[in-house]
Formats: structure tokens, sequence, C-alpha cells
């Protein structure tokens, strides 16, 4: 038996000297339960103010609760899928990613990305081995993972990725680039792969701008706990070979100017703000970012693909949603623009685009 | 005889005054709060029943009888669960 916090290996702490402090200090910022949450800063926030015998509201203690519960569910599902399955099998983002934290349950998932050579080999494979499938798979045609897999009493799904999530106006790096790129993962787990650490920086970066672009710092702190020195240059080439450099350097001097010192960028000037202000995005920022974020990070070649996606998908309904439900939650969002973008959330309900 | 928590497939996180542990053998989560924390990490390192109740009995002031059918009950209850080392 051992306690989750023995189950990680040794990269710990590989980012710079007073990156951490820099971050406690984002928290400590945080105007609001509901900003920390939006930033998904709420674990470090607990992790922090308790070791600084601060006392931890009943609220967070229920997300460490959620967060220890998923962490320590991790291991096992991540052993029981690398028995199942034949062939190299990819852990993206969660539980890798919580290795380069100083507390890794400080750093909250809600489920495990797996990429595989052959994803609907690997989902068979899985669910011979007794993992369900919890929806139907005609309703993820298309999508970048197949349907995702529970294994009964565990509430951690595993997703098993066909490609990254990325911005529809990224080109995607096939797997077989990003499998010549692995790394044994970090969790320990034998035969287990994971991207090289330049590699991942950049799958989380544009994971980032696929679900809120530059909306969340915890997003950004994903992004620089990822990077040591020695591995800026690395990421800096592939994202110019992946033809990602625009995203890649917003995204870059963004974190830099959080969390290094670094010179405020013109997003953290203008529509970014929230981000140094710790604060959750009103109603109409969130629409902002969704314009403003190709306009600085997509390619010109990239840029009408991208804004033109913006406006399909805004004025779309929801997958499900009938138009004049579709409608009614328009108006709204036009009374709430200047609301909290979570107190919005709880009168209309949770975007499926958005997770 | 000396009590001991099962050496696999238990993994446990305390957060504050509660242990939260997944049994991932029968995929089962438990809560741990009150006396049964301090009684959880002795029993991490293995204690017969009247160690056990020793240390109730210097943490929490109470008499000998009471402290006993704590342990009694806390131990039967890892033992259903199967919990304890063979």
């Amino acid at each position: 038996m051992e306690s989750v916090d023995a189950d990680v290996s040794t990269v710990r702490g590989v980012a710079a000297a007073g990156f951490w402090d820099e971050v406690n200090a984002l928290v400590d910022r945080a105007t609001s339960l509901d900003a920390l949450r939006a930033h998904r800063l709420q674990l470090l926030a607990a992790s922090l103010w308790r070791s600084t015998g601060r006392p931890v509201p009943i609220e967070l203690r229920d997300d460490e609760r959620r967060g220890a519960m998923l962490a320590m569910a991790a291991p096992g599902l991540l052993r029981r899928a690398r028995a199942a399955c034949d062939g190299r099998l990819m852990l993206m983002k969660g539980p890798e990613v919580a290795c380069r934290y100083p507390d890794p349950a400080a750093r909250y998932f809600g489920d495990l990305d797996l990429l595989s050579d052959d994803p609907r080999a690997t989902q068979r494979a899985l669910v011979a081995a007794g993992f369900v499938e919890l929806e139907s798979p005609e309703d993820w045609v298309g999508k970048h993972h197949l349907p995702p897999l529970a294994w009964p009493g565990i509430p951690l799904a595993i997703e098993v990725h066909r490609g990254p999530k990325l911005p529809g106006w990224l080109a995607a790096p096939t797997t077989e680039e990003l499998m010549a790129l692995a790394v044994p993962s970090a969790t320990g787990i034998d035969g287990l792969l994971a991207p090289a650490p330049a590699a991942h920086a950049l799958m989380l970066a544009a994971h980032g701008w696929a679900h809120r672009p530059l909306g969340r710092l915890g997003d950004l702190i994903d992004v620089a706990a990822m990077l040591t020195e020695d591995e800026r240059a690395p990421a800096a080439e592939l994202a110019h070979r992946w033809g990602w450099s625009r995203m890649w350097t917003t995204t870059l001097k963004s974190a830099d100017a959080l969390l290094r010192h670094g010179r405020a960028t013109l997003p953290l000037r203008t529509w970014g703000r929230y981000l140094n202000q710790v604060r959750d995005l009103s109603v109409i920022e969130f629409h902002v970012i969704q314009i403003a974020g190709p306009l600085f990070a997509a390619s010109l070649r990239e840029l009408p693909g991208a804004l033109g996606g913006v406006v399909a998908q805004t004025a779309s309904p929801w997958p499900g949603e009938t138009w004049g439900a579709k409608l009614t939650r328009s108006r709204k969002a036009v009374v709430h623009a200047f609301s909290d973008q979570a107190d919005h959330d709880r009168q209309v309900g949770h975007n499926p685009w958005r997770r | 005889m000396t009590f001991r928590l099962r050496s696999d497939e238990l993994e446990w996180k305390q957060i504050d005054d509660e242990i939260v542990a997944l049994d991932t053998r029968r995929a089962e989560y438990l809560s741990i709060e009150g006396s049964g924390v301090s009684l959880w990490h002795a029993l991490q390192a293995g204690a017969t029943r009247s160690e056990l109740a020793a240390s109730l009995i210097a943490r929490y002031g109470i008499d000998e009888t009471r402290a006993g059918a704590d342990v009694d009950v806390f131990l039967d209850d890892l033992a259903q669960k199967g919990l304890l080392a063979e």
C-alpha cells in the first residue's frame, strides 16, 4: 500500500527556480472561488493555503477530496489499460503533467487521455478486459477520441484518442511522429509512454487554445511546468516544424509575462486582462476570446478558416439542443453579458464545447 | 496478534482530518474520520489490539473498555472490507 504522493517519479520541480512562487502569488490574487475554478487553480490554492496554515474553505476541501479520489484511481487504471493491450500507449496531460507539480495532487484531472497507434484495436482490447463504453460509438464518429471508457465503480474515464485535441485551424502531427518523440511516462508505469516534454508543452498549449483560447491560467501553468530552459529551443523548433509557431509564441510569451516577469503581451493588456487579474471571464469576454484567439495565434493562411469556425460554432445550437433553446440561451447571454461566466453557466447549463 | 493494513491495491491520502482511500481490488472508496485516522496510521505499520486501544486512550482520554470496543468495531469493519493483511 502506498499513499498517492509516493506514486510519482522524480521529475517534480523541473521548472525554473521561483516559478512556483509566482504561481502561488497568482493563486493568492484570485478574486473568488469561482475564479480559482475557472482557471483550474482550486487545488493549488488548497495546497498552498494548507501549507501556510491558512484555513481551507469547505468547498475547496470537497474539490480536494474529489481530486484525490481521481488521482488515486489513475495508476491502477493505467496499469490495467497497459496490461490489456499490445502496442505503444501514450499518456497525455492529466497525471503526466501532475508529475511536474510540486504536489501532484494539486493538479486536477477529470479523465485519462491515451494515444495509441491503433485506437480502435486499443478500445476493443480495453472493452475485452472489462472496461465499459460510457456512450454509444455512433456519438463519437469523427471526434478526436473514441467513446469514454470506465472501469465499473471507478469515476475516472479513459479516453482513447485518434489524435491530440487541437483547434480546428492547427494541422495535427501524425501519431507516428508523436510516438517517435515519446519518452517513458513520468508516472513510472511500466511500458507506458508520454510525449517528450517539448512536444507535450506544445500539445498542452494547443489543447488550451482548442477549449478556451488563452482563457485559463491553469493551461499556461501546465505549459510552463513542462518546460525547462533546455526544452525551450526544441519546443520552438518543433512548433516551427508543425506550423504552430504563432500559437506557440503567443502562448509562451503570455506564460512568461505572468510567471517569469516577462513583458506584458498585447493580449494580456487588452482582451486577456482576466489572466493577470485572476478573475473569471465575463460572458462577453468569453465570446471575445473565441474571435481574438485565432487573430493572435493562427497564421494568416489559417485565419479565415479559424474565424469561420468560430462564427459557425457560436451561431449553432449545442449538440442535441433545439434552435428555440439556442435562441433563448443567446438572449440570456446578451442579458448576462457582463456577468461572470460561471454565474451564466449556472443559469443556462454547461456548454459541451467548453470543458 | 498484529493487525496490518493490506499492502497491495490500496491507495490513500489524508486531507486534513480525513483519510480518503481507494481499494482498487474492489473498486471501492472509503472515507475515514475521527479516531479511525490514528488507527489507520497505526495499522499501516502494524499494531496489536491492545496497542491500538492504548493509542486511543492516550489520544482521547477514554477508558479502556470503550477504547477496546472502538478498536474492535474498526477492525471488524476493515476485515469485512478485506483491507487487513491475511
